[in-house]
Order: structure tokens, then sequence, then C-alpha cells
């Protein structure tokens, strides 16, 4: 590893987190 | 308000306006998901850096040409589906792919599906293939894509907010975060004999011992050492690290033992370089010379176990002055390699890519120069300098001027005699900026310092991943095997410095003779692996 490692996990998190508000939001459910 | 009202020509720029303002209602996810997109990952990869190592600056080339990819491929969408969200999905699908097949290509690595779809170029063109048929469906489709560009629309806000809103806190409040306690169970008394001299270790990275530079490469390394001879230093002529690759040199030395206890702590199996890296940054011998009083020096590199030190008091240059790290890292996670390679093959410039980004010349230049010229201080100093040379990248001709940097893929065929001579023409600029150093670091010094230049392990010229041991013949193991070694050790006879004596023990020795350490000498030993399974050690002497 010669990098700091940005985490694929971490970016994993954020990316489905983000997808779960932004189908809320789309489909009006709150 | 009425048009009427305004006369014609007003009418005309209002129903203009009102117009553009429609558009604009219908397809603002189409123009705002796409623009996200492309700042998401360069965004996330600023966010995740500890704050020492960003600057805003570094990330003007990762958001230019993630801009470039996607702004091209939503054009292309465009044209070819003759509507916004198609131009849309299509530039976030063209930028997703081109920022994740770095991370791919890493992940797959050496694994069976790599070996299966032909490696790394069979990795990139699957990658890149279902990259376009994805592309291909969303601009043939006849559904209406507006519901699925709005979330994703909506989904970047969030992604970008969050990024966005942690890199700028980093900037605006940048929080050095706190290394561990390092528990300092060395017996020694509190105060010693001798006034407190300097220390200074200065691990040249690859520096092979002058014995086997004569024996395998033709190289008399016997004016360098004759310089130092005449600065009062001892050359163990058959000086042996105790690991072959430098973090675990480091972490052993460093720690003033073996590490005998990897192999069952982490599993011999295991392929992960990085989590053997807090013993270099956490380490004995500076909590101990720390505890003392010492000023801890640290010189940070582009190598991630060296990339930074928590527990320094002083670091030259600072962590994010070594390379750009963003850069680095999103160049490392992206196709921009990739593209670089290629236009190098097109332009006709040397197409061996870098496997990292490397520090430039110029920064190690100014390393050398300002350990030379360290801040004045009351306290005594420790300097802990790694400097990645003569390592690769090959950085500097003979006369240190700066070349091209050159990183070749591999050490043997056709390319051998040229490689050999770049690694000589480094090891000459190294010895030249070494006796400079020596010079400077002897003058700045009110009692003559502890000076331990030393090479964490040798060549070998086995290509860029260290292969195990049985892929490796006899001679190119004992080169690997046989570092480079002096040492400035005021007041030790020459005689009790053994000749083949290794890191671990050089350092036991200097804490035992200087500050009466109880750490007595350890049986020598030299311990094989490969880069794949750094911790299935071989006793290999």
């Amino acid at each position: 590893m010669l990098y700091v490692d940005p985490g694929a996990g971490s970016i994993l998190l954020q990316v489905a987190s983000a997808a779960v508000l932004g189908g809320l939001l789309v489909t009006k459910r709150w | 308000m009425t048009t009427a009202q305004f006369g014609d020509n007003d009418g005309v720029n209002d129903n203009r306006e009102l117009g553009l303002r429609s558009w604009w209602s219908q397809q603002w996810p189409a123009i705002v998901a796409p623009m996200l997109a492309a700042a998401y990952l360069p965004l996330a990869v600023a966010a995740s850096l500890p704050d020492e190592l960003l600057r805003l600056n570094h990330l003007v080339l990762p958001l230019a040409v993630s801009y470039a990819v996607c702004g091209f491929c939503w054009a292309l969408g465009y044209r070819l589906g003759r509507s916004a969200d198609k131009g849309a999905l299509v530039g976030i699908i063209g930028v997703v792919a081109f920022s994740s097949v770095g991370w791919i290509v890493t992940q797959l690595a050496t694994s069976r599906a790599d070996r299966a779809v032909g490696g790394r170029v069979g990795v990139i063109a699957l990658w890149g293939l279902a990259a376009l048929a994805l592309d291909l469906a969303v601009v043939r489709s006849s559904v209406d894509l507006a519901r699925l560009v709005r979330f994703l629309a909506v989904t970047y806000v969030f992604l970008v907010t969050y990024v966005g809103g942690k890199t700028a806190w980093s900037l605006l409040l940048p929080a050095r975060d706190q290394p561990p306690a390092v528990s300092l169970d060395i017996r020694a008394p509190a105060t010693p004999a001798e006034p407190p001299r300097d220390v200074y270790l200065i691990v040249l990275d690859k520096y092979t011992s002058s014995a086997v530079l004569a024996a395998h490469y033709g190289f008399d390394n016997s004016a360098f050492e004759s310089e130092l001879d005449a600065r009062g230093f001892l050359i163990p002529g058959a000086s042996r690290p105790n690991y072959v690759h430098t973090f675990l040199a480091l972490g052993s030395m460093l720690n003033l033992r073996y590490l005998d206890e990897l192999p069952q702590r982490f599993g011999r199996s295991n392929r992960r370089w990085d989590i053997a890296y807090p013993l270099v940054e956490n380490n004995r011998l500076a909590a101990f010379l720390q505890s003392r009083g010492y000023r801890f020096v640290f010189v940070p590199t582009a190598f991630g176990a060296t990339r930074r030190n928590r527990h320094a008091d002083l670091q030259v240059p600072r962590a994010a002055d070594v390379r750009p790290e963003v850069h680095a890292v999103w160049a490392h996670l992206t196709a921009a390699p990739l593209f670089r390679s290629l236009g190098c093959r097109v332009l006709g410039c040397n197409v061996d890519p870098l496997p990292y980004l490397p520090s430039s010349a110029k920064v190690i230049d100014s390393v050398f120069h300002e350990l030379g010229h360290l801040p004045k201080s009351r306290h005594p100093t420790f300097v802990l300098a790694h400097f990645l040379v003569p390592h690769e990248p090959y950085l500097y001709r003979a006369d240190c001027t700066h070349r091209p940097p050159y990183w070749p893929m591999h050490d043997d065929g056709p390319g051998a005699d040229h490689v050999r001579a770049a690694y000589l023409d480094q090891v000459r600029c190294v010895n030249r900026r070494i006796i400079q150093l020596v010079d400077a670091i002897r003058a700045q010094s009110r009692i003559p310092p502890i000076v331990l230049i030393l090479g964490d392990h040798g060549h070998g010229r086995l290509g860029r991943d260290l292969p195990d041991l049985q892929q490796v013949s006899p001679p190119a193991m004992l080169e690997r095997i046989s570092a480079f070694a002096a040492y400035s050790l005021p007041g030790v006879p020459a005689d009790s410095v053994p000749n083949d004596i290794s890191p671990v023990n050089v350092l036991r020795f200097v804490l035992r003779y200087y500050f009466e350490a109880d750490l007595p000498p350890l049986s020598e030993a030299t311990y094989w692996s490969g880069a794949i399974h750094p911790y299935d050690f071989v006793r290999v002497r």
C-alpha cells in the first residue's frame, strides 16, 4: 500500500446511504 | 405584469426567459447530476485524507480531468441519443467507469479472475466494454429516463454535500490527529554518563553493499568509502538487512527487535502491507529518544510506511509538500495513468508507467539540504530520514542533475544494461549528496554526532514485485540481502562493531553504548518474503 487508502468500504457506504436518501426523496416517501 | 406593457422586444426576452426557466425546471437533473458525479471522486479522496496531507490546489488536476471525461461523454450521449437525459447518463457512466478502473485492477490483481481474462489489460478492456454496452443500452433506450436522472441528481447532491463539506472542514479547521502512545519498555538510566549526541539515522532505500556492487555491477565504490573513512566512519563490509522489504526492515530496526510475531498475528497468507505500517510510525527508538529529551525530526516520503509521523516534533518537508496526495490516490483509482501511457505511446515518451506518484527530485534535493541546516534547538536532535533513493524511480544522473523519472517494469531482459547504468548513476549521485550532508551535519554539531547510514536492503534486480524465495536465483538473493552500511560512532573502537552487523543490532548497540540501555545483542538473522505474502518469512541467513 503506497497511498493513503480512501477506503472502498467508506465510499460504498456513502453511495448506498445517498442512494437510499435520493430514492426516498424522488419517490416522495418523506 | 404582461408583455403588452413593455412592448414587443421585451416580450421576446420575457418569453425566452420563461422558456429557459421551464427548460431548466425540466432538465436541471441532466446538468446537475453529471456535474456532481464528476466532482464526487476527487472530493471523496480529499475527504478521506488526514488533514495534514490535504492542499486545495491539489484538487485542480483531478477535477479538471474528471470534468473533461464527463463532459466529453455527456456530449457524445446527447448527440447520439438526442436527449439531455441520455447525455447525463452516458456522462455519469463514463466518469464512474473512468474513476474506478484502477481500483478494479488493483482488487483483481493476482486473483484467478485476473488471470482468466489475461491480466491487467484484459480487466481494463472488459471494464471499458461493460461501460460501452451500458452506454449503448442508454442511447438506444425508448423508456423515459427523466426519473432515473432526477434520482441520480438528488443522490449526488447528498454525496457531494457530504464529501465537499468534510473537505472544506479539513481545509478550514485542520486538526492533527493524535497517534497512539508507544509503550517504553527499555531499561536505561535516566541520565547517562555522556552528554547527549545528536543521532542521525539515514536509510537509503535499496543501496546494495559495495562488495556486491563490485561483483555484480563491476562498480568500484571505494572512493566513497574512503571519503567516509576519512570522516571517521566504520564500514562493516558484510552488513546484511534483517528483512527484504522496506516497511519490515524499518519496523524491525526502529523497534530494536525482530518481527517474529507478525506471521502469527497477521497470518502468513496475508497480503496487506499497510497493517504493519504502525510499527514504523509508533516505534520504540523515537519514543525512547524523545523520553530522553530529544527533538524528533522526521523526513516524510511518498512511500506509505514513511508518509508521515505524527510523533515527530518537526517534519522536513511538511508531509503535504512531499507530493499531491489527492492527485496520487485519485490517479491510482482511475484510468488516468492508462490514458497517460497511451498518450506516451503516441508521442513516443517513456511508456513504463510509474507504480506510484513519487516525490520529485527537487523535493529530495531540498531534504538533503535542509537536514544539514536544521533550525537550532536547545534539545539534542534525532533525525529519522528514509530516502527513496537509490531505489527507483531513477530521477538523477551521476552528477545529480535531474532526468525524466524512469521506473522499468523489469530489471532483466533487453533493458538490463540500461537499468544497471541508471541504478549506478543514482548511486553515484546519492554518494555525492551523502558526503555533502555528512559535512553539513558535522559543521552544525557542537559535539560529534552519531550518524548511521544504511541501505534497508540490496537491489536483486527482481522487477517491481519481489518474488517468493523459490523463484529467486542464489545470486539475486545474495544481492538483495547485501546492504550498504557506514556508521559514525564517536568513541567506539572499530573492532567492537562486527563486520556482518545488521540494523537491528546496530541500533541496539547505539542505545547500549551511549545510553546504557539494557539491550544485549540479538543473534543475526535475515528473513525473506515475497511481495504478495510479506509475512511468510523464510530465514535465509
